[in-house]
């Protein structure tokens, strides 16, 4: 049981000083490490951030609305994080949920944070859910409307038939709908896909500090102990923000946040080391200077902001491509080896004889020659021995699994010349065809201009955990038609809580603009 | 010397579903500004090396605060699709890694203006010089996150 009060710093919103703590770059996708997270907590930290999503995970996850993370290690930092973060009062905000940031990724780090709750007797608290789903009819209609939807990095402008190729969309939020939810008395928010420069910058902002400041701190923060040397995972950093400056030091003693490791951390992951793009604008690095305040702290200065002129919010889509099946072949026989080529280009034409050359996909990986580069590759010399991985993507199943069956029988049966391995062309690995996971793809990586900023992110404020009834409620600005979601902590209400809050009401209510009243952001 | 015994640091990894970028990371401004006077390490040549035409590199900087060599290139399909090879886009450097970083005869990359891709919305018109010289990419620019990778 814990023993803390849970009572909610949020007084002061114009802070001189307001620090980050960020536990962990992907929460979930492996354990974070304690150790450092507790020695950050003895920092005494305004918010605790972490981000949970990524679209580098392929688009199997959003297009089927699965996490890649295992839920077990999801639990794991979520009672972390919640725990800890409850027991002395520090707002907590979670980034997209599961992997996905669809609302099965909402729902679920929801339901398992009313379970911790009631696990640990925690204090009642208010649990924010944020969603982003985007109805792909919404983006069907501004299309109708002639609303121009910009690709992003090359890719051409929305057209309705990449809508037709989607199967789910989100919303890549920014921090507006986030201070809202903190706005309105949220302890805990939980985040559908957003930027992760933004949950940070949402804190500050929150905390009244500047735009620029708030979102060089997201930026430099997100991946927690990325910016840090020596290179570890899932250890905790703190961010230390006043206006204009942003220090950054690492949690685990035999780290270190210098110059150099805050400077090459701005070119992760990201085309340009220059520019972080949000919804309401650009944050421009090219200006930063980085000082070393010690060994292990470094601070950070010379960014701005400037805000865009439109409001506008990234959109991620993915579509299915079909059942997938893959085979696996080696080659020893140097002659073999050699003529690889031949092999495949034989066995495709079987492929193609029996079932053409439309209605599916097929690839030879060629490990051993240039199975990881492929058309990259400059030195395409084959080793000893090439492995090969016979992928077919089929919209028929049972089509798909003959293709790959026959791609790959047929190498076995390759009619190359030669008079070694008249018994068999390649090895199979075994004669089975493995299903895979249905293959999908990314459609949607674009931007859409945006009016209301909250009218995307519908938001549902709720308590968790039990406290006695007040008897005098005060009238609620925000109360609304719950639309028909029965209370989630509904569950956590039935034991006793180690502390209840003077005037907290059980049950939930909406909040943010789509299902309820609206709040303004900071 | 090869380059992998003058940097620190040589990876590669997604920028958002449709880019890989390649960062080139330098121990000294020494070691960095030999890099960077480099035949072997500019747009063209990399291009080259990689197969790809000048369209399909998104950007190339010189990024002096990292003591760092970036560029960036165009996938030929988004992350995951079918006949992915390298999903996180994170073994892709491997090319780099024996270039040899000043080849006998090849004269001095010459230094060209810096115009990193700028922001849709508030376009600089001139960008102030970056680093000791580089060139610029073409095209959009990459939005808002949603592109953190395994972090």
């Amino acid at each position: 049981m814990t023993t803390g009060t849970g009572v909610r710093r949020r007084e002061g919103r114009l802070r001189e000083e307001v620090r980050l703590l960020a536990p962990t770059g992907h929460l979930g996708f492996t354990p974070l490490e304690k150790e450092s997270f507790l020695a950050g907590l003895e920092r005494d930290p305004d918010f605790v951030v972490a981000d949970s999503g990524s679209c580098d995970i392929g688009p199997y996850p959003l297009g089927a609305d699965e996490s890649a993370s295992p839920p077990a290690w999801q639990y794991h930092d979520l009672e972390i994080l919640l725990v800890e973060t409850r027991r002395r009062g520090i707002p907590l905000i979670i980034g997209s949920a599961s992997d996905t940031g669809t609302r099965r990724g909402v729902d679920q780090f929801a339901g398992m944070m009313e379970d911790i709750a009631a696990r640990h007797g925690l204090p009642p608290f208010r649990l924010a859910r944020i969603y982003s789903d985007v109805p792909l009819e919404r983006l069907r209609r501004l299309l109708e409307q002639g609303v121009a939807i910009r690709g992003l990095d090359g890719r051409p402008d929305l057209t309705l038939a990449d809508l037709d190729r989607t199967s789910r969309a989100v919303a890549v939020m920014g921090a507006e709908p986030i201070v809202a939810a903190l706005d309105a008395g949220a302890d805990v928010v939980i985040c559908g896909r957003s930027s992760d420069a933004a949950i940070f910058a949402a804190a500050a902002l929150w905390c009244g500090m500047p735009p620029a400041t708030a979102y060089y701190a997201g930026k430099v923060l997100e991946c927690a102990s990325f910016c840090a040397e020596p290179f570890m995972a899932k250890e905790s950093v703190l961010g230390t923000l006043r206006p204009g400056e942003v220090v950054v030091e690492p949690m685990h003693p035999d780290q270190r946040c210098t110059p150099a490791s805050l400077a090459g951390h701005a070119l992760y992951e990201r085309a340009t080391p220059f520019f972080e793009h949000v919804p309401a604008g650009v944050l421009d690095m090219r200006g930063c200077v980085y000082q070393a305040l010690d060994d292990r702290r470094t601070r950070v200065t010379g960014f701005q902001f400037r805000a865009a002129g439109t409001y506008a919010v990234k959109i991620e889509g993915a579509g299915p491509a079909g059942a997938r099946f893959l085979a696996l072949a080696g080659l020893r026989d140097p002659e073999l080896v050699a003529r690889v080529d031949e092999a495949i280009a034989w066995a495709r034409r079987k492929v193609a004889e029996r079932y053409g050359t439309t209605g599916y996909e097929l690839f030879y990986h060629v490990y051993g020659r240039n199975g990881v580069m492929g058309e990259l590759e400059p030195h395409s010399r084959p080793g000893h021995e090439l492995g090969l991985v016979v992928e077919v993507v089929c919209p028929d199943r049972h089509r798909g699994r003959e293709i790959c069956t026959m791609a790959a029988r047929q190498l076995f049966y390759a009619r190359i010349g030669g008079r070694t391995g008249t018994a068999g062309r390649a090895a199979l690995m075994t004669d089975e065809v493995l299903e895979a996971r249905p293959a999908y793809r990314w459609t949607l990586n674009h931007v859409v201009p945006v009016d209301d900023p909250l009218s995307w992110f519908p938001t549902v404020l709720e308590q968790v955990g039990f406290s006695s009834p007040d008897p005098h409620p005060a009238p609620d600005p925000l109360a609304a038609p719950a639309g028909g979601r029965e209370p989630v902590g509904a569950g956590a209400a039935s034991r006793p809580a180690a502390a209840g809050r003077p005037g907290a009401r059980p049950g939930h209510r909406p909040a943010g603009r789509g299902e309820g009243s609206r709040h303004a952001p900071a | 010397m090869r380059l992998r015994e003058l940097a620190s640091t040589i990876r590669s990894k997604n920028a958002g579903v449709d880019l890989i970028t390649f960062d080139i990371l330098f121990p000294s401004e020494e070691a960095y500004r030999r890099a960077c006077r480099s035949p072997v390490l500019t747009p063209e040549a990399l291009c080259r090396l990689l197969g790809i035409g000048p369209d399909s590199l998104y950007c190339f900087v010189h990024f002096d605060p990292a003591r760092a060599i970036k560029f960036t290139v165009r996938r030929r399909r988004p992350a995951g699709s079918p006949g992915e090879t390298d999903v996180f886009g994170t073994q892709q450097y491997g090319p780099l890694l024996d270039l040899e970083v000043e080849p006998a005869g090849a004269p001095p990359a010459a230094m060209s203006e810096v115009a990193p891709p700028a922001p849709a919305a508030a376009a600089p018109a001139a960008v102030r010089p970056l680093g000791c010289g580089a060139r610029a990419g073409r095209g959009g620019s990459s939005h808002g996150d949603g592109h953190s990778g395994l972090e």
